[in-house]
């Protein structure tokens, strides 16, 4: 059997709410547990995960993907006797050293946690007699300021153990303690990051796409499912809604000016979401822009799109540099999916010179054209298709 | 292939022939062995290899002996192209500007290596001047290449004229010819063309995918990787005995109808270009048509993507391909139709008809173009 001791931050700031806030994270756990055969069991401010030998590895990667967590620790169960702390924190200490990839650790710590106070002595006693013990298995000397390796003992009413190995979790807060929102996924590298973020802050996401077929190929709605499974790891299962842009982008193209077309898009776009979100029960709509990243995107532009909508309209990367985005989407592991090479449809007839500085007059001007846009909205809507997303993690 | 199924892709991959097929299930069955073993199966191997070799010599009018099987026709580009340069420390190779893929990417390699390459553009009609191919040459020129019919527009090239000139300039130059889109379509006539090597490929002709040939004269090139002594030694590697059997069975089908399937296709390829300036006022067919093999036609439309007809008159049932359909995918213009001097805003189509293509298609095809035209095209 392997043992996983799961800790969580800022749930503790939950006050009335954190036993609301411990289920879903409960509940996320056993979702990329369940099926390695983990027994998921809440402790006093801590998870337990027992699970069958073998699952290590996959059970770390796992772990990396739900949000809530700070940090996780593979364990040894001890009884709690000094004798035995000693014995198996020395063990564990040199199998630390013997696994340690990179330059040999020269020093070493022990830091006691102990929360039963029905063990006979106080905390520093301990680490300094386990320290003893550890000393002599590993031949190191202690530092106790910056330590190369960390030794943790825990003597807990339900639970004591040692442990060398704390990897850090993804933080944030539970998958599903903040609410639905309505996600506009493109190709790029930007929305699946959005996604990643609000994640991390509990929201599930319902992601929505748009596709302009036979511009757009099956390649590019691959791309966009493959972000979508790789978003589901944090996750777990969403449905894809993927609407055909088609028609109205090339009215658009048609009948309005050429410079206000990624503006017309976008509000096009943002009017299904809202449709979607609204049938769906999000509470709100999410998008990647990034302000001044390209053109549609400056402040002006920002405001022409967004009053389209009465939904919030959420903008995790606002703030954020290309640069940023990037080295977030590289550590999400979406960036290698948003940069195969297939037009989407938001890089479509992309006019030389873009408006920069759109005004709703001129906008509402040209919309005047398509005709009752909210009804072409609906209609997109109602002939789009339902992708199932399955969880990545549902199988061992 | 599916029946309700249009396919107009052929100079990209044509169907498999019942002949071939037959053929290469036997040669499965018959000689599993691999022809360089010295056991009986082996030397049945080695017999219908040697057999097939023979008929396709006898099929095309030369020695056996001048035929080297290859995995393709990239691979035979590569064998003369590399096989003949690589040898030498230094040296100059003249090409025209819209040979193949194969052909180019092989040039950029020597070019890697110090040689000097020079790219003969075609003139607007994708026809390359003799003279001016031939002006290229220089008495240090080791290698002329010139494809005989090009795999985007279907332009013939005068190979006899232009190679002969090179000669002239530069008599101890080998010259290449690029016949996988003209085998069993047009005459293969090394001798009359001026060439010492020809490439050919299997899967153009009704022949499976993964074999192809490369026809040597009195200079053959040298072997590019190492192994065996297949194939005199310039080719190693365990011979695809099935494969070249049913490349070989292909070939003689076709060949054996040469003459009747140039007028069905000429005849089809006529009602698809009268059908299109009725339908689709608007297109234009690229390449000097005086001068084209009627079995590809390249056709451009404004107002829409290559992609977006490929794949609109896809979901329609008609298969034809973007330029070609080695860099479809790539979606950026290619050299040939950038050599020619189209613009790149155009949406660019290649529809290569078949031995089982019908006048009745054609139009069926057309009609379906013209559809997604108006349907998608902006303008």
């Amino acid at each position: 059997m392997t043992l996983f001791i799961l800790r969580y931050g800022e749930l503790f700031l939950k006050g009335g709410n954190r036993p609301f806030f411990e289920r879903c994270l409960l509940h996320n756990v056993k979702r990329v547990m369940g099926p390695l055969g983990g027994r998921v069991t809440r402790l006093h401010g801590r998870v337990e995960v027992e699970l069958p030998e073998g699952h290590a590895e996959e059970a770390r990667d796992r772990l990396g993907h739900v949000f809530g967590l700070t940090s996780f620790s593979r364990v040894t169960p001890v009884k709690p006797d000094l004798d035995a702390l000693m014995a198996a924190a020395a063990a564990e200490a040199r199998a630390a050293v013997a696994a340690w990839s990179g330059a040999s650790p020269r020093t070493f710590k022990v830091e006691t946690r102990r929360s039963d106070k029905r063990f006979p002595m106080k905390s520093p006693d301990i680490s300094r007699a386990v320290g003893a013990a550890v000393g002599e298995a590993i031949a190191l000397p202690a530092d106790l300021r910056r330590p190369d390796l960390l030794v943790e003992v825990e003597i807990g009413s339900q639970r004591t153990f040692v442990t060398t190995g704390r990897s850090p979790g993804p933080g944030g807060l539970p998958v599903g303690s903040a609410g639905p929102v309505q996600l506009l996924l493109s190709g790029g590298i930007d929305s699946p990051v959005a996604g990643y973020l609000l994640l991390k802050r509990g929201c599930t996401i319902r992601p929505i796409t748009f596709e302009s077929p036979p511009y757009t190929g099956e390649d590019a709605r691959t791309k966009v499912v493959d972000l979508c499974s790789r978003l589901a790891r944090y996750a777990g299962a969403m449905t894809l809604r993927i609407v055909r842009f088609t028609e109205v982008q090339l009215e658009i193209q048609r009948r309005c000016p050429p410079r206000l077309a990624v503006v017309l898009y976008r509000r096009m776009m943002l009017r299904a979401a809202e449709l979607a979100a609204r049938a769906e029960g999000a509470l709100a709509l999410a998008t990647g822009d990034s302000l001044a990243q390209v053109a549609s995107q400056t402040l002006e532009n920002l405001a022409c799109i967004g009053e389209v909508a009465c939904l919030p309209v959420l903008r995790p990367l606002v703030t954020f540099d290309k640069a940023e985005t990037i080295d977030l989407a590289r550590r999400v592991g979406t960036y290698d999916i948003s940069v195969r090479p297939h037009v989407d449809c938001c890089s479509l007839f992309v006019p030389d010179h873009p408006e920069t500085g759109a005004t709703s007059d001129a906008v509402i001007e040209a919309e005047a054209r398509l005709g009752d846009v909210q009804a072409l909205a609906q209609q997109m809507l109602d002939t789009s298709d339902l992708v199932q997303i399955s969880d990545p993690y549902a199988n061992p | 292939m599916e029946d309700d199924i249009i396919y107009l892709d052929h100079a990209a991959a044509t169907p498999l022939v019942p002949e071939a097929a037959t053929a290469m299930m036997d040669a499965y069955r018959d000689a599993p062995g691999n022809p360089s073993a010295l056991g009986h199966s082996g030397r049945a191997a080695a017999r219908l290899l040697e057999e097939a070799r023979d008929r396709m010599a006898q099929a095309l009018d030369f020695t056996p002996e001048r035929l080297v099987f290859t995995s393709g026709g990239t691979e035979s580009v590569g064998l003369a192209v590399l096989g003949t340069l690589l040898p030498r420390e230094r040296g100059h190779v003249i090409a025209s500007a819209i040979e193949h893929p194969a052909v180019l990417g092989s040039l950029q390699i020597l070019q890697r290596r110090g040689f000097e390459v020079t790219l003969v553009p075609p003139d607007p009609g994708g026809v390359v001047d003799p003279e001016r191919f031939a002006e290229a040459a220089r008495p240090d020129t080791a290698l002329a290449c010139l494809m005989h019919v090009n795999n985007e527009l279907g332009t013939v090239q005068p190979l006899e004229l232009a190679l002969g000139r090179v000669k002239e300039r530069a008599p101890s130059c080998t010259t290449f010819v690029d016949a996988v889109q003209s085998l069993t379509r047009l005459p293969l006539e090394p001798e009359r063309w001026g060439a010492d090597l020809v490439a050919l490929s299997a899967h153009k002709v009704g022949g499976p995918r993964g074999v192809g040939a490369l026809v040597t004269g009195s200079r053959r090139p040298q072997r590019i990787f190492g192994g065996g002594d297949q194939e005199w030694g310039v080719r190693p590697g365990t011979e695809n005995v099935p494969g070249v059997v049913g490349f070989v069975a292909a070939l003689l089908a076709a060949e054996a109808h040469r003459t009747e399937r140039a007028s069905q296709v000429s005849e089809v390829c006529a009602a698809f270009e009268e059908e299109l300036r009725r339908q689709v006022p608007g297109a234009r067919i690229n390449g000097n048509r005086d001068n084209c093999l009627p079995w590809i036609l390249s056709i451009s439309v404004a107002g829409i993507s290559s992609e977006a007809l490929v794949r609109g008159m896809d979901e329609l049932g008609v298969l034809v391909s973007a330029g070609a359909a080695c860099h479809a995918r790539a979606q950026k213009q290619s050299h040939v139709l950038r050599a020619i001097g189209l613009s790149p805003r155009l949406g660019t189509i290649r529809v290569s008809f078949g031995a089982e293509s019908t006048v009745d298609n054609a139009r069926r095809a057309v009609q379906t173009l013209a559809r997604t035209v108006k349907r998608y095209a902006i303008g």
